[in-house]
């Protein structure tokens, strides 16, 4: 996480490792984030709707053969529309409901990609 | 599909509640027009922060046993008070680091764990906090592994994990 101490002071800390990471390290340990620190999408603060967004996704994503769930997952994907996999696994709970009409799972192709 | 994007973990996510629970404190304290002693300064009931909002989301797809509602207040409640002990107005980096160590040996002391496995990863509050025991083997694995090094020195080996 990133926390937003003051306006000029930003503070990362890394749950796993318990500590005070530098951006560099995260860079680093995966080379596809240098393209997302490229197109301006790495360590790019959350807002407490896009947390809630992801949080609300990964429920929805569980309970994702009831309506509640789907109804969840499309909550998740207004709360946090840049989050990948809130329209994935969107476009994976339309696909795979019998219920799902042909508009939206046209627009569940659209959230797949 | 979904596979790929479990990402999920119940320890990122408790972390960040607990921070924003404390970035709210200090927001609100910062509208003030003086500031208080973190002990004086009001602290948000927990009713209020986004655990129990996320508490109150997913009981409305099943239902959460006390513990786990129990547990998610006691944590919460622990972090914002370990964290005020170091500062409720961090403004430069040391405090602020401080202020987020204090709360991640608080979990530590609950006995939260990182798993170590992408497809032990927990989805829900429910899951995330239900007990395993020490003779669990993915507690066993848990404790072993070096992402938890950090924490062996603040859990208690008598369990229950989570």
């Amino acid at each position: 996480m990133r926390w937003q101490v003051t306006q000029q002071l930003a503070v990362n800390w890394d749950w796993t490792d318990g500590d005070s990471l530098p951006d560099s390290h995260y860079l680093r340990s995966n080379r596809i984030r240098q393209h997302w620190s490229d197109a301006g999408l790495f360590i790019v603060g959350q807002s407490p709707d896009a947390m809630r967004g992801y949080y609300l996704c990964q429920l929805g994503t569980k309970f994702s053969n009831t309506s509640l769930g789907v109804a969840l997952l499309e909550r998740a994907s207004k709360l946090a529309p840049l989050e990948p996999s809130n329209l994935n696994n969107l476009a994976w709970a339309y696909a795979t409901s019998a219920s799902t009409d042909p508009g939206t799972r046209r627009l569940g192709v659209s959230y797949a990609f | 599909m979904i596979s790929s994007n479990r990402r999920w973990a119940m320890y990122i996510v408790v972390g960040m509640m607990i921070s924003a629970s404390v970035r709210s404190a200090m927001s609100a304290s910062s509208i003030a027009p003086h500031r208080e002693s973190a002990d004086t300064a009001p602290i948000k009931p927990f009713t209020a922060t986004t655990m129990a909002l996320l508490v109150a989301e997913e009981e409305r797809l099943h239902t959460l046993s006390p513990s786990v509602k129990a547990l998610a207040q006691n944590v919460v409640e622990s972090a914002v008070k370990a964290a005020r002990t170091v500062s409720i107005h961090p403004s430069d980096q040391v405090t602020a680091v401080a202020t987020l160590r204090a709360i991640q040996q608080t979990l530590a002391r609950a006995n939260f764990l990182q798993l170590p496995r992408e497809d032990l990863w927990k989805r829900t509050l429910g899951e995330s906090l239900s007990p395993h025991d020490a003779s669990d083997p993915d507690v066993i694995d848990a404790l072993e592994d070096s992402q938890n090094s950090a924490r062996l020195a603040y859990v208690d080996r008598r369990g229950p994990f989570y």
